[in-house]
């Protein structure tokens, strides 16, 4: 079983996940600053870890800094802050992602989950398979007409696959809606901005974890969708 | 060295120190210039002596001359001499005087005379007899003879008589043996004399550890000055009364020793002056200056002051009459030129009041100019602008400090008011950071309560109640921070050209179902070319999302909301139109308002911000929203300046 340490200085919080993650049925530790998680992690076997960064003595920042000259175990930032130059510092410094708070439970679940798949089992480094594309978890099957998100599969309208076929070749490009439109249903578009932004939010329902907060397919506003090339 | 310099008696004991080494000096230089004249370092003994008796024996030569001519008894004055004289009148051979009897002779000279004898008439006979051809005969009653003389004198070797001669010679001898010793007689006083002085004029004023002004430094230095001039050209006027040797040695002797402590004690004066500072200040001429300068000041700080307090109006008055009397008075003093001289060129006297006119003028204007750009910059908004006075006068000079410093004061407001804001976005920021901790525990424990499925039906309503309500908290949270930072300025903003009608499909489709779920058609009606305006995309997202939210929230079921986009006159006018669902209330400028709602109950989810966050958004970007409320109708219109397409992204 999946062990994973929860450092908040907010015991209340720390107890909430505690109870979510052993519901999904992964074990867990607790830690209460950033000095205790550090200690923890040098003398346990821990999978994944859960950290506030705003907390006393040993801040999250600090404390990740310490972890990664020992270890890469995936790290999920729980953060208040919410500023974009937060969320900025904490993946440069070496954090895998992040929830704001106040976070829904499913959602940690999911990005826990997501995290774990991504180090146990991919390990991170697999090699792409001919057939495929791969972006991050995301694996297209061009042949099977199959999309797998972490290793599980989805379902996708053919319309969905097309469309994210297409940005998947061309990822890390923006898309107008128009130049979607045109290649995925063959024909000339006139005001259907709306109908490929209808597709793309159920696209995005199906492959994110928070459709609110994209992590693959971002919305560029104003001028069309784009997938994110390195992930 | 305190006590050196300020020691009485080692100054005294040094003053007349100087004066010794200053004698030694100068008979020494004298001697060794003497010497050096008659070649006491090249030459031999008896060359020099004869050099010098040589010239003593011209000199006298010459005494003789001034005896004949005098008619004194030349034997008389020789009978004690080592010196002999031949006197012989060149025409005739006759020797006059003599008595030389071919003794050796050590050194000998020549001198001429010329004599012209006047007689009366009546000798003539006589004189023809003695002296022939050389008679001239002036008219009838006087003749007179020129006669030519040749004097030579020797001087004898062997000097048997005790005289003037004898003593030179005993002194070449004396100069011979010290010739060496005068050199360095005159170095080491000369060193002697340059030590004291440094010591007395480092000493000079030196007081009881302090420098002191003495009786004679009080004295104004220019008056001090014209008293030693004058001592010094009555010593120079006094030495009519020497005539012989004797006393000119005296007189030199005294006047000297006089004149070196006159001259001592005014240099020394000097010094303690420089050291004090007060050689200029300490003259009569200055002070004269300074009294006379102290009553120009007053008389000029009077009328200064007169025209300071005199209006600006009175002032120009004031220049103008001044002007006029000029003018007038250059125009009767040209009058009367050309009458005097009938000259035209005359009127070129008018030409330097005109280009002091012009100049006026010229300088008035450019100070207009420059005080109008300051007003305007400074009404423009840009407090940091400084009118720069540095060739300005006067009243000009006032009114622009005016102004620079209203600008001050404006700065001050306006930094005072950007500080608070910060200061108030940061609480707001910090505050609500606060508030999400706890609202993470009671949104995560609400769940939990939900997820145990309590079997009593109140407790589920209850904890139906407490998600949502938490819920709303959340967004509200959420909405403040963004409601300061919007209204703060206090976001990053990156305009690039947006396609209008992109967004808006974008949104439209973000929004489908909620407007589904609301009961809402929307009628999106766009022109057939794109329109791009300058706006950061995520921002008009915002902006786009808040007022689609609302129109979900409170657009009456059933009814059509409106999108318009049109491009007219070069501005772009995004309008939302719906129907509202409950009555209107308030007013469209209260709407924009934080915390303002459209029902006044206040059921609805939502935090009353999102006109207001898309309002400061939209002003962030350059753009105008304005809201409209006709009856039921609500219209809000975004417009931006049309963007060219094509640039940026």
């Amino acid at each position: 079983m999946y062990k994973i340490l929860i450092c908040d200085d907010e015991r209340d919080i720390v107890a909430a996940l505690k109870i979510y993650l052993e519901a999904e049925g992964y074990d867990t530790l607790c830690a209460y600053n950033g000095n205790e998680a550090v200690e923890i992690l040098r003398t346990n076997q821990v999978n994944l870890l859960l950290m506030d960064i705003m907390m006393p003595e040993c801040d999250g920042i600090t404390a990740m800094a310490k972890i990664r000259d020992f270890s890469n175990i995936p790290i999920i930032l729980l953060t208040a802050k919410g500023e974009d130059t937060d969320k900025i510092l904490g993946l440069n410094v070496g954090a895998d992602d992040y929830i704001t708070k106040p976070f829904n439970p499913v959602e940690v679940i999911a990005r826990v989950r997501s995290q774990l798949r991504r180090y146990m089992q991919l390990g991170g480094n697999k090699t792409d398979e001919k057939s495929g594309l791969t972006i991050g978890n995301i694996e297209l099957n061009d042949n099977a007409k199959q999309v797998t998100v972490d290793g599980e599969s989805i379902s996708l309208t053919p319309t969905e696959f097309e469309i994210l076929k297409l940005l998947m070749q061309n990822a890390g490009t923006v898309m107008s809606p128009k130049e979607i439109y045109r290649r995925v249903w063959n024909d000339e578009a006139y005001g259907a901005e709306s109908t490929v932004a209808v597709h793309i939010r159920h696209l995005r329902e199906k492959i994110e974890i928070n459709p609110a907060e994209p992590r693959y397919l971002k919305v560029v506003w104003a001028h069309g969708y784009k997938m994110e090339k390195d992930i | 060295m305190k006590k050196i310099a300020d020691s009485l008696a080692l100054k005294i004991a040094a003053v007349i120190l100087s004066y010794i080494t200053a004698l030694c000096l100068v008979l020494s230089v004298f001697a060794v210039v003497v010497m050096g004249y008659y070649k006491f370092y090249f030459g031999n003994r008896e060359n020099v002596t004869a050099e010098v008796l040589g010239d003593m024996a011209q000199k006298e030569a010459y005494y003789i001359t001034n005896l004949m001519y005098m008619g004194e008894n030349l034997s008389k004055y020789y009978s004690d001499k080592n010196v002999y004289f031949v006197v012989t009148e060149r025409e005739n051979g006759k020797i006059f005087s003599s008595n030389y009897n071919g003794e050796e002779y050590i050194a000998s000279a020549d001198s001429e005379a010329f004599f012209t004898d006047w007689y009366p008439i009546e000798e003539l006979p006589e004189a023809m007899e003695k002296y022939g051809d050389e008679i001239t005969v002036i008219g009838t009653d006087e003749f007179y003879v020129e006669r030519e003389y040749e004097i030579k004198v020797y001087i004898a070797e062997n000097m048997t008589k005790n005289d003037i001669f004898s003593v030179a010679v005993k002194l070449v001898e004396i100069g011979f043996k010290l010739q060496y010793a005068v050199i360095f007689i005159m170095l080491g006083s000369l060193i002697a004399f340059i030590v004291i002085m440094c010591y007395l004029y480092y000493a000079a004023g030196h007081k009881n550890g302090t420098i002191r002004l003495n009786m004679l430094d009080k004295l104004p230095f220019d008056v001090y000055a014209a008293i030693i001039a004058g001592v010094a050209i009555i010593s120079v006027l006094g030495a009519d009364i020497v005539n012989d040797l004797a006393t000119a040695i005296i007189y030199i002797f005294i006047v000297g020793t006089v004149d070196y402590f006159f001259a001592l004690g005014f240099t020394l004066s000097f010094a303690t002056r420089v050291k004090t500072g007060t050689v200029i200040k300490n003259t009569l001429i200055y002070r004269l200056i300074a009294f006379l300068g102290k009553y120009f000041k007053k008389l000029f700080g009077w009328i200064g002051y007169i025209i300071s307090n005199l209006s600006l109006v009175k002032k120009s008055v004031l220049l103008i009459c001044v002007g006029i009397i000029w003018e007038i008075a250059m125009i009767a003093f040209m009058l009367w030129m050309a009458y005097c001289y009938a000259d035209e060129a005359i009127i070129l006297l008018l030409v330097p009041i005109n280009i002091a006119g012009i100049a006026a003028v010229l300088y008035f204007s450019v100070i207009l100019q420059k005080i109008k750009k300051g007003g305007e910059r400074i009404a423009g908004g840009d407090l940091q602008y400084k009118i720069d006075t540095k060739y300005m006068y006067g009243e000009f000079k006032d009114f622009c400090n005016s102004l620079n410093n209203i600008n001050k004061g404006l700065q001050a407001a306006v930094d005072e008011k950007m500080r608070s804001e910060r200061f108030k976005t940061e609480l707001i920021t910090n505050v609500s950071h606060d508030i999400k901790t706890p609202l993470t525990s009671i949104i995560n424990y609400v769940d939990l309560i939900k997820k145990e499925n309590p079997e009593n039906e109140a407790v589920r309503q209850y904890v139906e109640v407490l998600d949502r309500q938490s819920g709303r908290l959340k967004k509200l949270v959420e909405d403040l921070v963004e409601a300061s930072k919007a209204s703060t300025g206090n976001l990053s903003v990156n305009l690039t050209v947006c396609d209008v009608s992109v967004l808006l499909g974008q949104a439209l489709g973000e929004f489908e179902e909620k407007l589904l779920v609301a009961g809402v058609k929307p009628v999106l009606r766009i022109p057939e070319k794109s329109i791009c305006i300058m706006a950061d995309g995520r921002h008009l997202w915002r902006v786009f999302d808040n007022l689609l939210s609302n129109v979900c929230k409170y657009a009456l079921p059933g009814t059509r909301a409106y999108l318009d986009v049109e491009d007219k006159d070069g501005r772009v006018n995004i309008t939302f139109r719906n129907i509202s669902r409950y009555e209107l209330n308030v007013s469209s400028d209260e709407l924009m308002e934080r915390f303002v709602r459209g029902d006044a109950s206040r059921n609805t989810e939502g935090s009353g911000l999102g006109l207001s966050i898309a309002k400061s958004l939209v002003e962030l970007q350059g753009g105008v929203m304005e809201i409209c409320v006709d009856g039921d109708l609500f219209k809000a219109t975004v417009s931006f300046d049309t963007a060219v397409a094509g640039e940026g992204v």
